[in-house]
Parts: structure tokens; sequence; C-alpha cells
């Protein structure tokens, strides 16, 4: 049965979300909002150095501190092996995670744990941890990505040799990896070329912000199991990675999924979680962990700052001869950036014969990037939109054309090695073309940006099951945590297979016992693969169905058809009988063997590859360089849009990060590598004045992989916000600016105004 | 036969720097093991660290696919996402 | 220390709690009276997560210490639906999806009802503004600007 030719019933609606009464009434319970009996309150000790070797820890004080139930040191945790392991966007050590977790002999940046206490109030642990004395001998630091890179800077770790080039290094380096991908021949492709535009650009390391704090409650009983409760994109991840750091089976730790108060790839790690799991082994209590906003800037995400070099060549009549990228990320404290993907996607959009990315992946003393929303992508697709985007200007062309002139179509091979199948990157363009807001007339100090954006998708692991109740009701369950609202786009997608009304279906996020290993809701993933495995465990709740009615029609099952929620004959050669719903199979089910489900349990593959393109006016102050948006439009192939308002959401929102990533958001050092802008005041994330409504155009281009057509759509939107903004500006001052946030005293200091 | 594509960093690594590499396989897993016993090393960096990409079709996981001479394969970084 | 006993108005109904002298509103409402509908997310007063009225004035709870409350009324969004029926503002929410995470979505409801009940008809620009403490990581703010404004007008209409 081919789902996509048929007219839909429930996708494509809107019905409000299973979970949305419990989020407007306060009711729904997220990492924080979990208190059990006799339950302890846990604080972590850190690092107030950023680069220091730990000479000893004394915790005799606060342990001898009343009310204080258990302290725990790396001493306490056993050693981790050397292994890669998927961590959210990269592959990380286990053993770098293990010490990102809790820092053994030395500490790498600032805010890095050392220690955890738990006790019976707030009050006590955080005089108990203000009691854990840690004696450390400062080292030199090292905050810059290019300073890192440098011959003399600071070596952090000892056993790093820069891997991906041969002969292999003899001495260690900051520089832990080198990518490298090419086709064609570059130098050819520039002899070729009538223009060629050569550029650097950097970008600070911009966090993910949640409003939700990471939280946790652990509790360890006697026999050695474990109840996790947690806010995170996956919960498996966590069983997986508490399991692996504190050597207990699997099958001894449960994790529950909290509702997650936001993510965006920042909660694809775990931080707190093997600590709390400890401190209640330790006091055999139950521990609650909540980490302050401070302790969230200080030392969870955030994403890789770059410094990067940018050449591309053209011909007068707009076709891009060749293209060259150098992209040096931050890691954070340990390898593993983002630099394969930003390498891969940097010059994706475009049907390129000569292409050439070299990437470094590298180490400095500031806190581990985790994944942030096509991690990697926004950074590197930023300085090659902006390129392209002068380029056309230099060479007189509308910036679209220019664009679709060059962009990737089926077939294209993408400069990381894949040919592309069915894609919408040429229909994105045509789409903003014809908006109403590229036509509008700007005025003085006003400009127009536009920026395409590119990221793969992915599939991989997940599970559902289907129950059909005695009265017919359906209740689905899954393991993906919900972001975003994908429980309503599951119950839609199931209610379309069963043909019956999405209200009659309930879904739920269940925990680790209650279901099979689900990888984290990242990626883009969650509608595409958990939507595919609760499409094939409705067709087989739906071949059970068959079953049990041509049973009670005492037909071959072959026999049997289901449509709009019925049992039918399937021809009048069958037999004559009336068709039987959904509900009336269920009611009679414990006499015809007993309950009805289906489940599937799959690692889902042929995610189909995502692009989209935004509009930016902007307007800007030619006396203070405050750059204020007028009009945002963001378009986007999203494959089939299941609940079209949730997809507008994720466009509008990625808008909303890549617009605050291009203006606003930093992470800022002083000379000792202290981070001086830890909260939301310094730090500041777009507010609601900040923005105009960001208005959105969904493309429908399905993906012949998916029952449905579906595309993940989450992560692109936050790829084009960057250079369409950084375009607008340039087209409103004259002025190419190549180095982000666009604030007020570095347009001013591009303009000159401000001299 | 089936040719494997290798990107230029990869292949600069194992195989001296040739970005196309034919061996002998039915399927990912011989074809990992064909690879590493040609460029020893790199059968475990695929496994360990690096997709498949069969016909467009990026494989994280990738272990009893089938593939043939018409294949196109491709050895390429493993990709998450946030 | 010496606890303080406190007696207050949560959402209608009278309440003591007894708390110490630097415990906040905001953790007095979560960890004392099990109200935890209403959110933590920086306790520095740049969030809006904590937003609840206060003898009916918007403060975010983080600022305000438990013991402050002491003969005032708390409302909190778990006062904010009647029983079974939600108010204007959370249906309109729930059917213009303006929410994702919903981490700052009771802030937010607390915050827009505050509004509304000052200004029956504000502009695109006025909700900007007034929910400008209230941090949104998910939605862009567009749908929840929109939900606002769309609640605003229903409610003008019910009563013209």
């Amino acid at each position: 049965m081919n789902e996509q030719a048929k007219q839909f019933k429930f996708v494509g609606t809107r019905p409000i979300r299973p979970d949305g009464v419990d989020k407007v009434t306060g009711r729904a319970m997220y990492g924080a909002d979990l208190t059990l009996p006799g339950m302890l309150e846990g604080k972590v000790v850190r690092s107030p150095h950023a680069h220091a070797r730990i000479k000893s820890i004394d915790t005799s004080k606060a342990e001898a501190l009343n009310g204080v139930k258990s302290v725990v040191t790396a001493a306490d945790m056993p050693e981790a092996e050397s292994k890669p392991v998927a961590a959210g966007e990269a592959m990380i050590n286990f053993r770098d995670l293990a010490e990102n977790v809790i820092a053994r002999h030395k500490v790498f940046y600032e805010g890095q744990t050392v220690a955890a206490v738990a006790a019976t109030s707030n009050e006590i642990a955080e005089r108990a941890a203000a009691l854990i004395e840690v004696e450390y001998e400062v080292l030199p630091h090292v905050i810059d990505v290019l300073d890192a890179m440098k011959d003399d800077a600071p070596v952090l770790h000892d056993h790093i040799f820069t891997g991906g080039v041969t002969p292999k290094p003899e001495k260690p380096s900051n520089v832990a990896n080198r990518v490298e991908f090419a086709l064609g021949d570059i130098d050819a492709g520039f002899a070729a070329a009538d223009i060629v535009i050569e550029r650097k650009f950097t970008t600070e390391p911009v966090h993910q912000a949640y409003i939700e704090p990471h939280a946790v409650v652990a509790d360890m009983g006697p026999d050695g199991k474990a109840d996790v409760w947690c806010s995170s994109q996956g919960h498996f991840m966590v069983r997986s990675f508490c399991a692996g750091l504190l050597k207990i089976e699997m099958s001894k730790i449960k994790v529950s999924a909290a509702e997650i108060g936001g993510g965006f790839g920042g909660k694809t790690t775990v931080y707190l979680e093997p600590l709390a799991i400890m401190l209640s082994r330790k006091a055999g209590r139950p521990v609650r962990m909540v980490m302050s906003r401070e302790e969230i800037f200080r030392a969870s995400g955030p994403t890789s700052g770059a410094a990067m070099t940018i050449k591309i060549g053209a011909t007068k009549d707009g076709r891009i001869t060749a293209g060259d990228a150098t992209l040096c990320l931050q890691a954070g404290a340990f390898p593993g950036s983002p630099v394969g993907p930003a390498a891969m996607t940097a010059f994706a959009p475009y049907d390129l014969e000569n292409v050439r990315v070299v990437g470094f992946d590298v180490v400095s003393n500031r806190p581990k990037v985790v994944a942030y929303r096509a991690p990697g992508a926004p950074i590197s697709e930023y300085a090659v939109e902006s390129v392209v985007d002068e380029l056309a200007s230099e060479l007189g062309l509308d910036p679209i054309e220019f664009r679709a002139k060059n962009g990737a179509k089926e077939g294209t091979q993408a400069a990381y090695g894949v040919k592309f199948g069915t894609i919408g990157m040429q229909e994105t363009l045509e789409a903003a073309k014809a908006t109403e807001h590229y036509k509008i007339p700007l005025g003085p100090n006003q400009g127009r940006g536009v920026a395409t954006g590119f990221w793969f998708n992915i599939g991989g692991e997940s599970c559902a099951g289907i129950r059909i109740n005695e009265d017919g009701s359906v209740s689905l369950t899954e393991g993906s945590p919900d972001i975003g609202g994908s429980r309503a786009s599951m119950a839609i997608m199931a209610a379309e297979v069963l043909g019956i009304d999405v209200a009659k279906i309930k879904p739920s996020v269940v925990d680790t016992d209650a279901t099979g290993y689900h990888f984290v809701t990242g990626g883009s993933r969650v509608t595409f693969a958990t939507g595919m495995a609760v499409v094939d465990a409705s067709k087989a709740a739906i071949d059970e169905l068959r079953a049990r009615a041509a049973k009670i029609w005492d037909v071959d099952v072959d026999g049997v058809v289901w449509e709009d929620g019925h049992a039918k004959p399937a021809s009048t050669n069958v037999g004559d009988f009336e068709p039987m719903s959904l509900a009336e199979i269920a009611a009679i089910a414990n006499k015809t063997g007993g309950p009805i489900s289906g489940h599937a349990d799959i690692n889902a593959k042929g995610a189909g590859p995502g692009f989209g393109t935004h509009i930016c006016d902007v307007e800007v102050d030619p006396d203070t360089g405050f750059v204020t948006v007028l009009r945002y439009t963001a378009v986007q192939d999203v494959g089939r849009a299941i609940h079209p308002s949730y997809v507008e959401g994720q466009l509008q929102g990625g808008a909303a990060q890549g617009i605050g990533w291009a203006l606003n958001e930093a992470y800022m050092y002083d000379e000792d590598g202290k981070l001086e802008n830890a909260g939301f005041l310094d730090y500041r994330v777009p507010v609601a004045s900040d923005l105009p409504m960001i208005d959105t155009i969904l493309v429908e281009i399905p993906n012949p992989t998916h029952p449905f057509g579906v595309r993940g759509v989450g992560e692109v939107p936050i790829i084009p916000p960057l250079a369409a903004v950084n375009n607008a500006v340039a087209a409103a001052t004259g002025v190419r600016f190549t180095a982000l946030p666009l604030s007020p005293p570095a347009i001013l200091a591009g303009t000159g105004a401000g001299d | 036969m089936v040719k494997v594509a290798l990107t230029s960093g990869t292949a600069s690594q194992f195989t001296d720097g040739k970005t196309e590499v034919n061996v002998t396989a039915q399927n990912v897993r011989q074809m990992v093991a064909a690879l590493e016993g040609k460029f020893p090393g790199l059968g475990t960096e695929i496994q360990q660290s690096m997709s498949v990409a069969i016909d467009g079709v990026i494989l994280p996981d990738p272990f009893l696919e089938t593939v043939n001479e018409d294949s196109e394969i491709f050895i390429l970084p493993k990709i998450g996402g946030g | 220390m010496a606890k303080q006993h406190i007696t207050t108005t949560i959402n209608g109904e009278e309440a003591e709690y007894l708390c110490e002298a630097q415990e906040t509103l905001l953790d007095v409402l979560r960890d004392q009276v099990g109200l935890t509908g209403t959110k933590e997310g920086c306790s520095s007063g740049d969030c809006g997560a904590c937003s609840v009225m206060l003898d009916g004035r918007l403060v975010c709870s983080c600022l305000v210490l438990g013991v402050e409350a002491e003969g005032k009324t708390v409302e909190t969004i778990e006062g904010m639906a009647d029983g079974e029926e939600l108010h204007p503002l959370q249906q309109k929410f729930l059917e213009e999806a303006a929410l994702q995470c919903g981490f700052c979505t009771p802030g937010v409801l607390v915050a827009a009802k505050a509004l509304l009940d000052v200004n029956d008809d504000p502009t695109e620009t006025e909700v900007r503004y007034w929910l400008a403490g209230n941090l949104c990581r998910c939605t862009g703010y567009d749908k929840i600007i929109r939900a606002v404004m769309d609640t605003a007008a229903d409610l003008r209409g019910a009563s013209a």
C-alpha cells in the first residue's frame, strides 16, 4: 500500500497535542519536579581554574557536617576504558566522557566537576560543597582555537596526537583530528574562475540555552537497582552512559523520561546522572540534583566557536567553479567538535565539481562542546553562504537565482561523496523568490539577506507498541523524549494507519524497562524514525485485527482487508459480512485469542536530507550599530508535515536561535580563562521584543523512504539565519562582516561610524 | 568486485591516498573485512566511527546490506545531530 | 535559625507554611506547598519561568522571599483554570500550538493574563515588550504573540 499516494484524514491536520493540557496547567512533570520520600539534595563542587592539576581532595570536613549523607569524587568511580562512543553529534571517547562527568587528575576548564555531595537540604549541601578542600597546581591555559593550534600552546592532553594525518605525529597536540573532503581539482576550478573571493570568518561558541536546567532524581537501593528520573534527549542514552561509567548492568538501571524543557542537542549526554546514582548508592536514599543557570553556562553545552577560511570562484555568467574551505572548530576540553558534519555540509547545498574542505578538531580550556541543532552546519554554512552572497553581489546577480543556478538537485554528488536522491533545494529557492516578502521595497539603512541551509537528518533505532484496549481505544508506547510535540505526530500517524479517530489514541513516552533501545531525540529523527516504527506497529496490529476478523467469519485471513478502521471482506467471493470496527473486534478479543497489539523495533534508514532558504530584512541604526530584524521568512522542504503547527514551530524556533547566534550570543572569557557572562542577563538570547513574526512556508517534497514522506525538520532552520542576517547587514551597511555576533560595537567598528 | 569511495582524509590515512578502492564482497560485513585485510586499520575505523552510504542512503550501522558492482559506496564520518 | 510561620492566600485558598528567612517564594511554592507548575530557569529574574502574581502584581517568584508573602495573595499557574475549564489563554495556546517544550509556558501564561487584565486590546509591540521578560527558546515567540492577541480579540468579542 502506498501511503503517500492516498488522501489523508489526519496527517496534515492540527489536533491539540495529547500532552497539552498538562503543559498549560502546570501539571506536567519536568526533571526537577519529582520529590521522593527521604530525598536528599545534591550539589557539585566545580573547578575555579581553567587548567590545573588536582593535587589533593579533602572531603573530611564536608562529611563531618550534620545532614551530609554522601560525598563522591573520581576515586569512587570505576576507571573508564578508552573507547569511542556516539554522543549526540560526534564520536567521543568514553574515558573523556568519564572525566567530563568528574575530573580525575586534572581539570580542563573552569566549572568542571571535581566532587559532589548529597545532604538533607540544599542549604546544607551547599555548605558541604564549600567545605570540600581541593588543592590545585594551576597550569597555563588556552582559550582561543587558533592560539590552541600554535606550536607553543599549552597542551591539554599528553595522549592526543593529531589523527587523520600521516605519518603519525611524534608530539602531542591540541589538534585532535584532521578531516578532509575533496572532489575534482580545485586548482583547475579556480583557474577557470573569472572572480575569486577569499575571506576569513570567526564565530563564537553559543549555548543551547534550553530554559529547563539539567535535573535528575536517582534512587539506588541496596539490591543494586537504580531508578533514574531525568530530563534528557534520550533516556536510553542516560542508561547506556550510566551503566558504562558506573559498570552496572543495563537491566539494573531504569530511566524514566521526565518532560523535557528544551534540549536542542544539549541534553544528548550526561552530566549529573552518574553522580546522582553514586550519591544515592552511598547514601542509601534518593538524591535530586539540579544545575543552576550559571553551572549550565560554565559546564554544559555549548557548541563550537570557529575560525574559518573560505575561497570560492565563479565565472561571469554565475557558475561556481571551485570551493575551498578550512575549518578550525573548538571542541572544548576533550576531542569531538562537530567538525566532520561542518566540513560535509559546508558546500552541500551546491552542485560543484571542484571542492575541498579541510577541518581541524581542536581542544582548548573550555567546556566540552555538545550537539546543538545541526551540529557544525550553521558554522560552516554561515561562512560559505556569506561568500556565495558576496559573489552574487559582485556579479550583479540575484542571490536566489545565483543559488538556484548552482544549487543541488536530485543526482548531485555532494562534496562529502554521496549522491542526493529526491531533495527540495530548488523548490525552496523558488518558493522564497515567489514570496511577497522578497518584493517589499526597503528604506534607508535597511537591507535584505538570503541564505540556504542543508542538513542530513538521520534515522536510527526506535520502537513502538500499539495496544488495542478492550473498549477500542489505543495505547501507543514509544521511547523518544518529546521536546516539541512529537507525541501529537505519533498519534496522528497511528490514527491514519489504523483508520480511527486521533483522539482515541493515547501516546506515551515510556521508561527504559518498557520499550526497546531508542537513539536520542536528535538529528531531526523522531517523527521520521519513531514515526516509521509507529506505522509498522500499527500495521502489525492491523494484521492481528484482520486475523481475528477472519476467525470470527471463519474465512482465510487473506480474504480480510482493513479500510477506514474496519475489517471488511476483500470481495463478495469471501462472503457477505458486515464490516467489523476496531472497537467491535477489540470487545471480543478475549474470545479470539487474547489481547491485540502490534509492535515494531527498527533501525530506520533513509532519512531524507533537508534544505531551507531564509529571507531576512534588517535595519541598522547608523549611530548605535544596533540591528533590528524587520521581517523574516523561513522556507523549508519538510517532506510531509504531519502536524503543520509544530513543523512551523520548528522553523520559527530555529530561526530565532539562529538570529540570536548572529546578533547577540557569545561566550566571553577573561584573562584567567573564566567565563564572564554565565547568566541570561549577560548572555542574551532573543526575547520577544527582539524579533518580528517569523513567516513560514512549508514545501513538501515527500521523502520516498517514509510511509508518509516525512523528512526531519528540526535542525535545518537554525542554519540559514546566520548568513541571512549577515547578508542583510551587508546590504544595509555596504560592509561585509566576517565575525559573529554582529553586536553594535562590531557594527560600528566595521562601518567606521564608531571612530 | 565492489568499488568503495573514501574521503580524501581517510584515503591519506589508510590507502596511500587512493580515494577509490576495489574489494570482493557481497555485503557490507564482507566489504569491511576485505578493506581491513587490504588496508590494516581501515575496517576497524569504519566499524568504530564511520558510516557507509550505499546508493545515496547513509547507514550509521551498516552490516548485512548487500553490495554489488553497481552499488555506489561511500565511507564517511558518522553523523548524529542535535 | 528558627523558621518563620507564614499565612498567605494561594490561588484563593488560605495557606500556611514554615520557611527560612532566605528561602525564595519560588522555593516555597515548589518544595513546601507542592506547586511545581511554577518553574525555575535561572534564579536571577532573567527568564520569567517563575512568574506569579503577588497581590495582583506580576513578579518573578525567585526574586521574592517566602516571608514576603505574609498576608498577601499569590496566584500561580495552578489557579488559572477553573476546575476542568481552561482559561481562554490556556485554550488558545493549545489550539494555536503556542508551546513546544512547555517549560516557559506557565510563566508566559501568568504574564500574559496579567497583561490582558490591564489591557484588553494590546498591540503586537505591547505584547512583545510585556513578555520580553519571559524567555522562550523553542518557539521564536511567533505563535505565543499570536495566541495572546487572538485571545484578547476573543475576549473583546465576548464582552462586546
